[in-house]
């Protein structure tokens, strides 16, 4: 036993503190970096050394620099990050298409509907007066026009979505590679028997973004390199990167895998919503307005083309509406250049106006699948309303779980201050000490070298 | 549990967030009073606004269609009020002409029957709102005026028997005109029923007396012919007086179709009148003749007819004046169709007044269910802008309690004691 052990113990030890302090510091400098996983510097005793019955140790070193990461509270916070974004971002489209329909005020469809009908029953007090004629004619454009606006917004949005799936898709493959590149990194740094913190980290951030899109299962093997598949088909790893492909097939938004062409399972995340609207929700709307706007145009022409017009010649057979066809609900050119064609009368005379009447009766009747019309919109809209309302809700829900996730993730991966410069005061404390030492065994060598002097 | 820098500030954000979104629904809500902007805000209670909203709309418009239907039915009733004065001032001048002490002096009664004759007609011809009151559902032809040859009043358009139904509410709709078939015309009227279980071809006659407008006597021929189950051909004709028919062609038979359950007539010639009118011009004759009463029945054909008048109001008054003006006086018979007349006249005039009256009901009615809906709405929709300020008011505190407990933790760390 020298004393020169004590020089070699000690310098370890200034270097292992000083690697501490490395990290340490390495952590303080990314305390307000939500993506940094906090570095742990992992001490452990050197090799012993065995000097007859007796053990010496041999100081310090620094064993790991150990990530701090629960990879369960990942995942759930990947699963949490696909059903928030497709609640989310389902929410903001539905908010978008009720808008459409204006509900509840004076400019929705439903006092729209309402006026026209009510302009038929006006009508019937006076049917020989223009004015009168005029105000079914400008209720029925107020009719066609709101009918057009609604039609024409939902197109536009399912072209807006289009764009969205697409870019969507591009983020997609995007995050595909960069996560293959990682990987790649990962492994080649981990071959060489070393921690890639921070390379993981810029990964799982990727591998987070990719989650919001669409839903993903990720597993990682003894390289560190995760495997991500997305919608239930591979997706990356340390070595490919699959690129996916967005079609249209009747309607409908799909995803496919470029190479073979088979379509994903998407099943959450942002592209879930934008491809369920797009393929499914709009359509539904789509189908309930028309089959209401033409049972509404079928019935008012029924009895239109029964009545007579008032215009010389008198006239009958005529139809009110020309036509309903992609939301675009024409009104009888005839008709608009005169209102005298309008056929309130049953029997041709001027004061009759039983056809009127009966046009007006038609709000309160039972005409589309054994309810009224504007209980048939009154669903719809409560349909829509409570699909956006569900949405929010389960967005809320999501966001609060997502919120306690973070603060749980944060609580294991998160810099502290205090526990960082804590962290310093301790290896700063130890470093000193070593120093005191090297200085203690620098005065003990002096003291053998005095004695030989 | 480690708590980092992170989590506190987290924490913070996510509440500020938080009570920040529910001041701005509640900011919202008192800036439009309504608890409800969008479908997704309560999906049950926008359908619930729109359907009140709609019924609202709906009073509305039952309530401008009453509004107009009192004034043309107080029109109506002017109308008739104007010619039932003038009859009964007609009466008080026969009563007088029956006086011995005014037997001398016919013609100033013929010149005051004639202008009561023309002040009748006048009313009779009265507008409202572009429409003749007692022209039925035809608005064009002024309903009555003089024949040709100056010699009888006639009916000048070609229907003045129209019916005009306006809404009222929902499940009423009322009779707005008085048409003037049902004032002033003449109405052959059968009773009794037709043999339902009569073999087909089974044939049912009838005659009545029938007169036109100078009151000379015709006889209407009736065939009843069966012609399938249900269904009955009339075939009709008008004699002279020397039993023969005023038809150069007769006219077409009728085709009548009953309803197997009510037994009652379901139409005529397809269309669900209940009567038809028959004039021949250039005889003077015209009447209706209404079938409403005669149903379909099993047993023998039982059928009776009988005329509210022989000759209309106009006609009859004007036999008075050219009669009075021959130093005539006028007959029993013209003094009691001149009282039927007035008779029939007054409850008329009394049914228009039930008619204004229901008017009058259902608006009321109508006025009250519109303030109820209103409630309704205001109910489901308005804010309770008292709670909503006091709401805001806690989430207010909330979030400045919030700012000065992030003021004043967020920024301590060991490092203000190192």
């Amino acid at each position: 036993m020298g004393i020169s052990r004590i020089f070699d113990i000690s310098q370890r030890s200034l270097a292992a503190y000083q690697q501490a302090l490395d990290i340490t510091s390495h952590n303080i400098a990314n305390a307000s970096n939500p993506d940094h996983s906090r570095q742990k510097a992992l001490l452990s005793p050197e090799k012993s050394e065995n000097n007859g019955a007796l053990v010496f140790g041999t100081g310090v070193k620094l064993e790991l620099i150990q990530r701090q990461r629960d990879s369960l509270i990942d995942s759930q916070i990947r699963t949490n990050n696909q059903k928030y974004s497709d609640n989310s971002k389902r929410s903001d489209i539905l908010g978008q298409i009720e808008q459409l329909f204006g509900e509840p005020s004076d400019l929705g469809l439903s006092n729209t509907m309402t006026s026209f009908f009510n302009s038929w029953s006006e009508a019937s007090v006076s049917p020989n007066s223009s004015s009168l004629r005029f105000n079914v004619l400008r209720s029925a454009e107020n009719l066609s026009n709101k009918v057009k606006d609604i039609y024409d917004g939902l197109n536009d949005i399912k072209s807006s979505l289009m764009t969205d799936a697409k870019n969507v898709v591009t983020s997609i493959n995007n995050y595909l590679q960069q996560i293959q590149s990682l990987n790649k990194q990962i492994f080649e740094v981990t071959l060489k028997n070393q921690q890639p913190n921070d390379l993981m980290d810029q990964r799982d951030i990727v591998i987070d973004k990719l989650s919001k899109l669409v839903n993903i299962n990720v597993a990682v093997d003894s390289s560190n390199s995760a495997i991500v598949s997305v919608g239930g088909m591979f997706g990356a790893d340390k070595t490919v990167a699959k690129e996916f492909q967005l079609s249209e097939a009747n309607g409908k938004l799909i995803i496919t895998s470029g190479s073979d062409g088979f379509p994903l399972n998407i099943t959450s995340g942002e592209l879930f919503a934008v491809t369920d609207i797009y393929s499914q929700k709009i359509p539904s709307y789509v189908e309930q307005l028309d089959s209401m706007v033409t049972t509404l145009s079928d019935s008012v022409n029924q009895l239109h083309a029964s009545g007579y017009t008032i215009s010389s010649p008198v006239e009958t057979g005529l139809n009110f509406f020309e036509s309903y066809k992609d939301g675009e609900l024409t009104i009888n050119q005839d008709i608009l250049q005169d209102p005298n064609k309008i056929a309130l009368s049953k029997d041709g005379s001027v004061g009759n106006a039983e056809i009127a009447t009966k046009i007006a009766e038609l709000s309160n009747s039972k005409i589309l699948n054994g309810t009224t019309l504007a209980d048939n919109y009154g669903s719809l809209i409560s349909e829509i309303g409570s699909q956006k309302q569900s949405s929010d809700q389960m967005a809320q829900s999501n966001e609060l779980i997502l919120q306690q996730l973070d603060q749980q993730k944060a609580s294991v991966s998160g810099v502290s201050i205090d526990e960082e410069m804590t962290n310093v005061i301790k290896f700063q404390r130890s470093y000193q000490a070593s120093a005191k030492m090297i200085k203690i065994a620098d005065e003990m060598l002096q003291t053998i070298l005095n004695m030989v002097a | 549990m480690r708590i980092t820098d992170s989590m506190m500030s987290n924490n913070f954000i996510n509440s500020l967030n938080q009570t920040k979104s529910r001041i701005d629904k509640l900011s919202v809500q008192i800036a439009t009073q309504s608890k409800i902007q969008k479908p997704s805000d309560s999906p049950g209670g926008t359908i619930k606004i729109n359907r009140l909203s709609s019924q609202i709309s709906q009073s509305e418009t039952y309530s401008n269609n009453i509004q107009n239907g009192l004034s043309f039915i107080d029109n109506s009733i002017m109308a008739m009020e104007r010619i039932q004065s003038e009859t009964s001032q007609n009466l008080t001048k026969l009563t007088e002409l029956e006086n011995a002490t005014n037997g001398g002096d016919f013609t100033s009664y013929a010149d005051a029957i004639d202008l009561s004759l023309k002040a009748i007609m006048d009313s009779a011809n009265s507008q409202y709102d572009g429409k003749y009151i007692f022209g039925g559902t035809d608005y064009s032809t002024e309903p009555f005026g003089m024949t040709a040859d100056d010699k009888a009043v006639e009916v000048k358009a070609s229907d003045i028997s129209g019916k005009h139904e306006i809404k009222i509410a929902s499940n009423i709709t009322q009779k707005l005109n008085m048409s003037g078939t049902e004032i002033f015309a003449t109405i052959v009227k059968g009773s009794g029923n037709l043999n339902k279980d009569a073999a087909i071809g089974d044939v049912t006659t009838k005659q009545t007396k029938v007169y036109d407008a100078l009151g000379n006597e015709y006889t209407l021929d009736l065939t009843f012919t069966k012609t399938a189950a249900n269904t009955f051909s009339l075939n009709y004709d008008i004699l002279d007086g020397t039993s023969t028919s005023i038809y150069t062609a007769p006219p077409a038979a009728k085709e009548l179709v009953y309803d197997s359950t009510s037994t009652r007539l379901k139409s005529i010639d397809g269309s669900i009148a209940q009567q038809f009118n028959v004039k021949v011009a250039d005889k003077k004759i015209d009447f209706m003749f209404n079938l409403s009463s005669v149903s379909e029945k099993s047993g023998a054909s039982v059928l009776t007819l009988s005329a509210n008048q022989k000759t209309d109001i106009f006609n009859t008054l004007l036999t008075i004046k050219e009669n009075l003006k021959l130093g005539i006086k006028p007959t029993v018979e013209q003094r009691t169709a001149l009282e039927a007349f007035n008779k029939h006249l007054l409850a008329k005039i009394s049914e228009a007044g039930n008619i204004s009256n229901q008017f009058t009901d259902v608006q009321d009615q109508i006025g009250q269910q519109k303030m109820i809906l209103l409630g309704l709405v205001s109910k489901e929709k308005d804010v309770d802008v008292a709670k909503a300020v006091m709401e805001m008011q806690a989430e207010d505190n909330a979030l400045q309690m919030s700012y000065k407990m992030s003021a004043m933790m967020l920024p301590q760390s060991i490092l203000n004691y190192l």
